[in-house]
């Protein structure tokens, strides 16, 4: 089964999201922090991460710096118009940008290409 | 900023055109100084006059004393020398020891005895120094002597010289003298003479003497022969010689106080004249040099209003770009903290329609009426953002149906209005921002929707727009516009809407514009709106 990591400091986003996934077939482990993101991604086999870029402490694109070995699909999230960290997330292999509020079908065609395979 | 002009250039600077002739000061300096010098001319002019006037009374003063002296002498010796020669039967010889006696009281210098011959007279016979038998006498003294031998009487000659000394002569003819004669006794013009008058003293008069009576001058009797009358101011006096009351008039031959004197008047005027043209001048110069530096002040008086407008409207700007700045960093905020809960709602939507019956009409119009509305508050985020920090393009390439297609489904259409967007399919691929891109198509459709309340049609078209370019059409057949709308419609906080603040064609065009792309409306009231996009056709370059 396909595993996704949600991470997002916003437990609304996080609800949903999981709630969406979980729709569309996937398994989902969320996060609410860099650092219980790290400890899911160390403790789980993720096959594709989304997360926020903006949280407290450190941020989405620090943890993706971080995730090295074989490296998810990291798809980033932000509700920045003008997201300064975008081109720093996608020279550190981000899969995918998305502006919020996207659409939730939108999300799952980048999940599904993520992956390589439907749900 | 600019620094404080110091060296703005002056060159090439002119003073004002209008002076071209003389300033009014000037005319005014150059009228009374003229006047002045006219004055002062005619002032001097009458001082040397009078001066002249004054040195002749005194001179005719003189010279009358001098005479009386000189003829009362000559008197007194012509009545013994008379005695001594009244001869019977005749006098050719004059005794030469006689002559110092003769001279006895006045100094004579000769005595002698004249006669007519030719036209003049000759010295018949003569005592003393200076006369010698046979020797004609001068004209002037011959005319005395004729005057003499025609009317009896005494007359003193005009002045001549004996020895080289100025003498002057006393004539007497019958019976002072012999028949046919003129007894001439010739006297020095010495005595109590002022020291002016022995060096030539007559050189500079004429001297008229009269006798006759004096109350009545016009009957006097000219004593010697001068030019008559006299020419110029003449100065006169009477005085009495032994019983006979005589007249002497006295004209200056030379300006008496000098040929320069003469001509001071026109000295003065001429100066004054050049002084005149100087003072003008100056006066010009300085009023010219005046009126060009006050049209300097103006001048830069000027350029530091202007400055001060620049600096005014600069701070404006300033001020605006600082509001702009804050409101930014305000929608940067807010916008940060709607984004999150749009999402979630959104994602909520999505969640809802997923678990709601797909055959009820009615929840999935309240669904897309929920989306619609996320998706304009969205834009009106966007639109903030984008208007108070607006970035540069990232360009790349962007597939113009998928992104229509996005739109439309981020943006379901309200109820009552067909959208038709068949025309996108394959048009070329732009070169543009997607993202911002995205927000100008959102804003056309949303723009679209609200001019159709009552329903109408949507017609998204794209195609090919000449080489390397593309074209986006969004028609509506709402409302329309007319001119007056469609003149301000990319003004920002122009709207014409009930809701919304205005900025969403301001930013569409600014975006446009900055891909190097162009926006143009076609409307008219109650025939709907076409707004059409012509951007650059994506080549195959990633990044501009």
């Amino acid at each position: 089964m396909t595993t996704v990591l949600v991470v997002d400091d916003e437990p609304g986003m996080r609800e949903t999201l999981t709630d969406i996934l979980e729709d569309a077939g996937y398994a989902v482990v969320v996060a609410s922090d860099a650092d219980s993101a790290m400890a899911a991604y160390r403790r789980e086999p993720v096959d594709v991460v989304v997360m926020d870029v903006r949280m407290p402490g450190r941020d989405g694109v620090s943890v993706l710096q971080e995730m090295n070995g074989p490296p998810p699909n990291v798809i980033m999230m932000t509700a920045y118009a003008v997201e300064e960290r975008w081109r720093e997330a996608m020279a550190s292999r981000a899969y995918a940008m998305v502006h919020k509020p996207f659409q939730a079908r939108y999300l799952l065609s980048l999940v599904e290409s993520a992956t390589g395979r439907p749900a | 900023m600019t620094e404080p002009s110091t060296t703005a250039p002056l060159r090439g600077r002119r003073p004002p055109a209008h002076r071209r002739f003389l300033r009014p000061l000037t005319l005014l300096v150059l009228l009374v100084v003229v006047a002045a010098t006219l004055a002062a001319a005619w002032g001097t002019r009458n001082l040397v006059r009078d001066q002249e006037n004054r040195l002749l009374q005194e001179r005719t003063k003189e010279v009358a004393l001098v005479l009386n002296e000189a003829v009362t002498s000559i008197q007194s010796d012509l009545a013994s020398l008379g005695t001594e020669l009244r001869v019977p039967g005749g006098m050719a010889r004059f005794p030469a020891a006689a002559a110092p006696q003769v001279g006895g009281s006045g100094g004579a210098r000769a005595v002698a005895l004249l006669q007519p011959a030719g036209s003049g007279f000759t010295v018949a016979a003569a005592a003393g120094s200076g006369l010698t038998a046979g020797q004609a006498v001068s004209d002037s003294v011959a005319a005395t002597a004729r005057a003499a031998l025609g009317h009896p009487g005494v007359y003193t000659t005009p002045i001549f010289r004996l020895d080289g000394r100025p003498v002057v002569g006393l004539a007497a003819g019958p019976p002072a003298a012999p028949p046919g004669s003129v007894l001439l006794r010739a006297s020095p013009v010495t005595g109590r003479t002022p020291s002016a008058l022995k060096s030539g003293p007559y050189s500079e008069l004429y001297i008229a003497l009269y006798v006759g009576t004096v109350a009545r001058p016009d009957n006097l009797v000219l004593a010697n022969s001068l030019q008559l009358p006299l020419p110029g101011p003449t100065a006169s006096e009477s005085f009495k010689l032994g019983q006979s009351p005589w007249f002497l008039q006295v004209a200056a031959r030379q300006p008496l106080v000098g040929s320069v004197a003469g001509r001071a008047g026109w000295f003065v005027l001429g100066g004054g004249l050049l002084l005149a043209l100087l003072v003008g001048l100056l006066t010009e110069l300085v009023g010219r040099r005046g009126d060009y530096a006050m049209a300097m002040v103006d001048e830069r008086t000027g350029e530091l209003r202007a400055s001060l407008d620049e600096l005014a409207a600069t701070q404006a700007q300033l001020v605006d770009r600082e509001r702009l700045a804050a409101i930014g960093q305000l929608a940067s905020a807010v916008g940060h903290e709607l984004r999150n809960p749009l999402g979630v709602i959104s994602n909520s939507l999505y969640l809802l329609r997923r678990s709601s019956d797909p055959e009820d009409e009615r929840i999935r119009r309240q669904l897309d009426t929920a989306d619609r509305e996320v998706a304009a508050a969205t834009l009106i985020v966007s639109d903030l953002l984008e208007y108070s920090r607006g970035r540069q393009p990232i360009i790349a390439r962007v597939a113009v149906d998928e992104l229509v297609n996005e739109v439309l489904s981020v943006s379901p259409a309200p109820e009552g209005i067909a959208v038709s967007s068949n025309g996108v399919a394959g048009a070329p691929s732009v070169a543009a921002d997607r993202d911002q891109l995205r927000q100008v198509m959102l804003n056309l459709v949303t723009n679209a929707y609200d001019a159709m309340p009552e329903g109408g049609a949507l017609t998204v078209d794209a195609g090919p727009d000449g080489p390397g370019r593309v074209r986006i059409e969004v028609a509506d057949t709402g409302a329309g516009m007319d001119s007056d709308t469609r003149a301000k419609v990319f003004e920002p906080f122009f709207t014409t809407k009930a809701r919304g603040v205005g900025l969403g064609l301001a930013v569409s065009a600014r975006i446009v514009g900055a891909h190097d792309g162009t926006i143009q409306i076609e409307s008219s009231p109650g025939s709907g709106s076409t707004f059409t996009l012509v951007l650059p056709a994506f080549t195959g370059e990633e990044d501009a």
